[in-house]
């Protein structure tokens, strides 16, 4: 996989930059998992391009506490869910052909340990290289690790979306951009 | 498509090197191969049961301690005694010792092939430049940076002398130091020798370290307090075994320990003010407690609820001032593989008696150790859940041997020690000065007690390499953990659950369980939770609760107070279940592919009566029950008279008789044939025409590569539903694909793939047959959304004006 750049990011290379990314106020405690998962795929009966992203209730209970403020609760408060789902769409990107795919936030839920954030888009006529752009609580810890598997974008000539390889992108803290190639037919 | 082919490809080539033997034509896979090959052979160590073998050896290494807390320098300097057993049948020239602490000298090998925003590293993090963002590095990193430039770490070693007082020469290698003896050490002979060592204690939050200290300036104390948490603080002797020698590995900070068991003398010397627990039991209780601190100690035993020794108040009076005084605790551990401890004047102190049925250990003492910044959450949960482990883990493993458990607050996230653990969740102080907690929280502190405790029988007593293996103390405890935790409260939602790997199984990003530990990749769902619930899987489904906790506790049992490997567990679950595994270890434990069995398609079979005239009949009825032309339904639709019905007079036989009708020639050839039948085919026959069953013919394929039972719901036409069990072993001599006839008396509908997704297949999309219209997550989210309040558009909802004159109706959950 290589790393992608694009216009309309600040291109410019600062490697000997040393910037400041967070200030923690509370030690994170090892336990906090600090991974998510986001699922990208094809739902042939809408057309859509949907995205479900799956981070751990406790990773977020802490984040929202340092994004936010200290005293917010995830759990209890629709104003903090939707202020996280918020920050969610707004730290993950995905690119065909430089042009951005225009992502419409469906909804947010908590469901058992996790946080779900749903996001979706017209499926793409052409699409054979996606760059995904995922800086999800990288900001909050930059030993957040996300790993994005794309499900049902490489058809194999059959009719079910559902039979076909996983392919997968690790963005962990070395890499917040990521491009792909999707073979198709 | 041409990279998805590589890495087959690939996967391919290292299965051959890794076998002996080799498919060299067409491209069966045997699913069900021995693992002969690949497990080393038994020996008179370790037998082909799994068990110790008739000659199983261990070392044995005693420890007698002396040790001073400096607290203004944050220092410990200490001497030790430590006598080393050599039960093996070698004979030893040199041994080697364990200097952990090393790992945070600036040369370390830790430190110098810490990658910069690299991949698991331990610790504060970094972050590459990227085309798109400068190079991070984040205060942590930074604070780290400044911690190790401004203390001198690793150990200070002097005086390394035998018995006699007499300097042993020693060689530092980074975390590891060798000690040439004088004399070789021969089997069955023991030596004593001694040094003296002194290390700063590292600042845990700085480093992430599994212990140090942590600095509360706003305590009232001038200058504050700290809690000291020490581990892997002394020279520990190195394991030497049967199977690797020394497993002098470096300590690189991921693989954790390999250590020997032994007793321990230790005396620590702290300021008299402070609290401290400890691997084992006070000695010298009228030297440190007062006699009221005594008697509740002794009332504690047999108490109810948990009693305090230093309680909250008395703690918090304690933080205020300060002592110039010293006190020395001293402690005795027999038969542990380490020795950790804590130390503060901010602790309050609780405990409360386990009583259990075993004659050898009847009474231990559960006990917390927390600080006001664990308040409430601690006293009302962390006794509670070392004693749930207890009484949970005694069912799968044995009775708690050691009299004391105890979980520690301080700046550790979680780790365990033998018969102490360092806990870290808190409570979290409001503006009123009011300390709450939220629910992940609680959530938290009851998980990670019963997990840290959890590994007080795993690894602490069934002594697994961890510096190889991580799964096989993490893997174990966490399918433990898991169990104990549902019966604590099975709404807390505990991530062992087949459906809770599914996403990591099916991603590109994994290496096989079978990794060492500081090669794993991403060590959560990889040491964690796949061989979690794998074993959940083996236990709810493939085995059977009997088997496997029978088995379960058989491992457990036979490798108490000793050494297991991943063969000893593989060979005695299978022996001691009498199930043959061998596939299901293989293939999770050995590969990285995942589950995804598909149901492609059911056909139904009709048997034949061979009596023309029924099957005629039949034939006739298939032929009538066939769509009617177009053409003629449109010819008479039109009004097309027919030609035989214009000329009526114009007939003959065929008119009358159609090709299905039934002559003599057809009964006599029918009665010829029962005459031909052996009685028992004639009885066979005559039965199965009598109970006319359903046949039908399931097609599956295996997708995904991993060979899993086949768990099939059949629903019927009378609405009732049953479901079939078929052993993976179905896929043995056609591992892609297999088809499988099922009678029924009942006329099937439809059929449902693992409908209680025990197996963790990625995909229940084609699970079903006819296939169903599943909704993916989005979809069903929508559909939620119309109904119940719980998935309002709160987003929007939110901007609404409220009007005031109005009684809300509806209130957020």
């Amino acid at each position: 996989m290589r790393i992608n750049s694009f216009g309309f990011f600040n291109l410019v290379l600062t490697c000997c930059c040393v910037s400041i990314l967070c200030v923690l106020t509370t030690p994170v405690h090892a336990h906090q998992q600090k991974s998510g998962v986001t699922i990208v795929s094809h739902n042939p009966r809408t057309h859509n391009l949907e995205v479900v992203h799956r981070l751990y209730i406790h990773d977020a209970e802490h984040a929202v506490k340092t994004l936010f403020n200290s005293d917010v609760d995830i759990l209890k408060e629709p104003t903090t869910q939707s202020a996280f789902a918020q920050y969610v769409t707004e730290r993950f990107g995905m690119y065909t052909s430089s042009k951005v795919l225009p992502l419409v936030l469906v909804g947010y839920e908590v469901d058992g340990q996790f946080f779900y954030v749903y996001q979706e888009t017209p499926m793409p006529t052409e699409l054979d290289e996606l760059d995904i752009r995922h800086e999800v609580l990288v900001d909050v810890w930059p030993k957040q690790r996300n790993l994005v598997n794309l499900e049902g974008l490489e058809p194999m000539g059959e009719s079910s979306s559902h039979d076909k390889p996983v392919r997968s992108l690790q963005f962990s803290d070395k890499r917040t951009l990521l491009s792909i190639q999707l073979n198709r037919p | 498509m041409q990279r998805l082919i590589l890495s087959v490809l690939l996967c391919c080539s290292v299965f051959a090197h890794a076998t002996v033997v080799k498919q060299t034509k067409g491209d069966f896979e045997d699913k069900f191969r021995q693992l002969d090959e690949i497990l080393p052979t038994p020996n008179v160590y370790r037998n082909a049961a799994g068990e110790p073998g008739h000659a199983y050896w261990q070392q044995q290494v005693d420890y007698a301690i002396a040790a001073r807390l400096i607290e203004g320098k944050r220092r410990i300097e200490a001497t030790q005694d430590i006598v080393y057993h050599n039960n093996s049948p070698d004979t030893l020239k040199y041994l080697w010792v364990q200097l952990d602490q090393n790992r945070f000298k600036p040369d370390s090998m830790a430190n110098l092939t810490t990658t910069f925003g690299g991949i698991g590293t331990r610790g504060p993090a970094t972050q590459a430049a990227t085309e798109g963002s400068p190079a991070k590095i984040s205060l942590g990193m930074l604070r780290r940076e400044q911690f190790l430039s401004d203390v001198a770490v690793g150990y200070d070693i002097s005086r390394v002398v035998d018995g006699f007082g007499n300097p042993l020469k020693y060689t530092i290698v980074g975390t590891l130091m060798r000690v040439d003896l004088p004399q070789p050490l021969s089997s069955g002979e023991k030596i004593r020798f001694s040094l003296d060592f002194a290390f700063n204690i590292v600042e845990e939050d700085a480093v992430s370290a599994r212990s140090g200290y942590e600095h509360f300036p706003d305590d009232p104390r001038e200058g504050g307090n700290d809690i000291f948490l020490l581990a892997q603080w002394f020279p520990r002797m190195v394991a030497y075994t049967d199977y690797e020698a020394w497993t002098n590995k470096e300590f690189i900070g991921r693989g954790e320990f390999t250590l020997e068991f032994g007793d321990y003398d230790v005396s620590l010397t702290v300021p008299a003010d402070h609290v401290v627990s400890a691997t084992g039991v006070l000695q010298n209780p009228d030297d440190v407690l007062t006699d009221e601190q005594q008697r509740r100690l002794k009332q504690a035993e047999t108490a109810e609820r948990i009693v305090f020794i230093v309680t909250p108040e008395e703690a918090m009076e304690a933080e205020k001032t300060a002592t110039t005084k010293q006190k020395t605790w001293r402690f005795k551990a027999d038969n542990v593989r380490d020795f950790a401890w804590a130390s503060s004047r901010k602790f309050a102190w609780d405990a409360k008696g386990y009583r259990q049925n075993d004659p050898d250990m009847p009474l231990v003492m559960a006990m917390s150790f927390y600080p006001k910044e664990g308040g409430e959450l601690w006293q009302k949960y962390s006794t509670e859940s070392i004693i749930h482990t207890m009484d949970v883990y005694e069912r799968f493993s044995f009775a708690y041997p050691y009299p004391t458990a105890q979980s520690v607050n301080g700046p550790v996230g979680g780790m365990e020690y033998p018969m102490i653990t360092f806990n870290g969740p808190r409570t979290t102080l409001q503006e009123d000065g009011s300390r709450t907690y939220s629910q992940a929280e609680k959530r938290f502190l009851i998980g990670v007690v019963i997990h840290e405790i959890g590994h007080i029988y795993f690894p602490m007593i069934v002594n697994s390499d961890e510096r190889q293996w991580t799964w096989m103390d993490e893997g174990l405890n966490s399918f433990l953990d898991g169990v104990a935790g549902r019966e604590w409260d099975p709404s807390i939602p505990w991530g062992v659950e087949p459906r809770d790997i599914v996403d990591y199984m099916k991603s590109e990003v994994q290496v096989p369980i079978m990794t060492q530990s500081d090669s794993v990749l991403r060590l959560g769902p990889n040491a964690y939770t796949k061989p979690a619930a794998a074993l959940n899987i083996l236990r709810e489904t493939i085995m059977g609760r009997e088997l496997f906790d029978f088995a379960f506790k058989e491992f457990a049992q036979r490798w108490k107070f000793k050494r297991p490997t991943p063969s000893d567990f593989f060979r005695t679950m299978e022996e001691a279940s009498g199930v043959d595994l061998d596939w299901f270890w293989y293939g999770w434990f050995y590969t990285t592919d995942h589950v995804d069995i598909s149901l492609d398609s059911v056909y139904q079979l009709r048997l034949d009566t061979l009596d023309p005239d029924i099957d005629f009949a039949r034939e006739r009825q298939a032929e009538a029950d066939k769509p009617v032309s177009l053409t003629d339904e449109r010819n008479l639709a039109e009004g097309r008279t027919l030609w035989i019905e214009r000329f009526k007079d114009i007939r003959d036989f065929y008119d009358d008789n159609d090709r299905f009708t039934v002559t003599n020639k057809e009964r006599n050839a029918y009665r010829e044939f029962l005459d031909g039948l052996k009685e028992w085919e004639r009885v066979a026959l005559a039965r199965a025409l009598e109970e006319d069953k359903h046949y039908y013919v399931f097609e599956f394929s295996n997708l995904g590569g991993l060979v899993m039972p086949i768990i099939l719901e059949l629903t019927y036409e009378d609405g009732s539903s049953e479901q079939v069990r078929i052993p993976a072993e179905i896929w043995r001599r056609s591992p892609k694909a297999v088809q499988k006839l099922i009678i029924t008396d009942k006329t099937l509908v439809s059929a449902t793939l693992d409908p209680r997704w025990e197996t963790a297949d990625v995909n229940v999309h084609n699970n079903h047959y006819p296939r169903q219209i599943i909704p993916s997550r989005i979809e069903a989210y929508k559909n939620k959304k119309r109904s119940g309040k719980v998935y309002r558009d709160i987003m929007h909802d939110i901007t609404t004006e409220l009007k005031t004159d109005e009684p809300e109706t509806e209130q957020p959950e």
